[in-house]
């Protein structure tokens, strides 16, 4: 086979016509994109790093008020407690002040309630002793004992102011 | 003009004491006439009504004072 020279040339030339068009219409077009592409990623990586820290910015603070407020609740909480403490002791306080006053109130109520008993007793036996002594008398006094009586009083009559 | 005196006795005065009564009395209030009359509930002794004063001597009164004054006793 016998390689002719113009078709090597035809060749070449047609190559670099090829090489020509690819570098001109479609290495730097690609090119391009691909920078475009490379810088809108950077672009992307640089946002994302700036939400990244500005969420860990958020995060640190978020926890930083969390803390705070958990802090606070727990002082509520604390504060609240002593309070209540503070009350319940009082009100215990009150509540046994006001259970010796009755008893005492009570005590009292009982005393008088006894002393009046005891006076209804002893006004009652007084009636007794004077209801049990003229049955007595009515049974045990003889004529005899009556006219005794009788004539001592006539005399005390003597002595009586009938003015 | 006689003063009249009502004697309440448990049980009829005798003559004796009548004209005892009636001397006493007269000595002390002048002329007196007596009426006597007979009270079961005396139990014993005797009371006189001259006008509007009361001699009270029975015994039931005596009671009365005893029962009054051990009650008033009994409230102190």
């Amino acid at each position: 086979m016998e390689i002719q020279l113009s078709s090597i040339i035809i060749q070449l030339i047609n190559f670099g016509l090829v090489v020509f068009i690819i570098a001109k219409f479609i290495y730097k077009p690609i090119i391009k994109i691909l920078k475009q592409r490379t810088e809108k990623i950077e672009q992307s990586q640089l946002e994302v790093e700036k939400i990244s820290k500005k969420t860990q910015e958020l995060d640190a603070t978020s926890k930083t008020t969390i803390l705070e407020a958990k802090k606070e609740a727990n002082q509520i909480l604390s504060d609240a407690k002593k309070q209540a403490e503070k009350e319940a002791a009082s009100i215990l306080s009150k509540a046994k002040a006001d259970a010796k006053k009755l008893s005492e109130t009570e005590r009292k109520d009982l005393l008088a309630s006894i002393e009046n008993e005891k006076k209804s007793i002893l006004a009652n036996l007084s009636k007794l002793v004077t209801s049990t002594t003229s049955q007595v008398l009515v049974d045990a006094l003889t004529p005899e004992d009556q006219e005794r009586i009788i004539n001592s009083q006539i005399n005390t009559i003597k002595g009586a102011s009938l003015e | 003009m006689n003063k009249p005196v009502v004697i309440e006795s448990i049980i009829p005065l005798s003559p004796d004491q009548l004209a005892k009564l009636q001397e006493i009395l007269t000595t002390k209030v002048g002329e007196v006439s007596l009426e006597n009359k007979v009270n079961p509930l005396l139990i014993g002794g005797i009371k006189l009504h001259l006008n509007d004063k009361v001699l009270d001597l029975s015994i039931i009164t005596r009671l009365n004072e005893i029962e009054k004054n051990l009650f008033t006793y009994a409230q102190e």
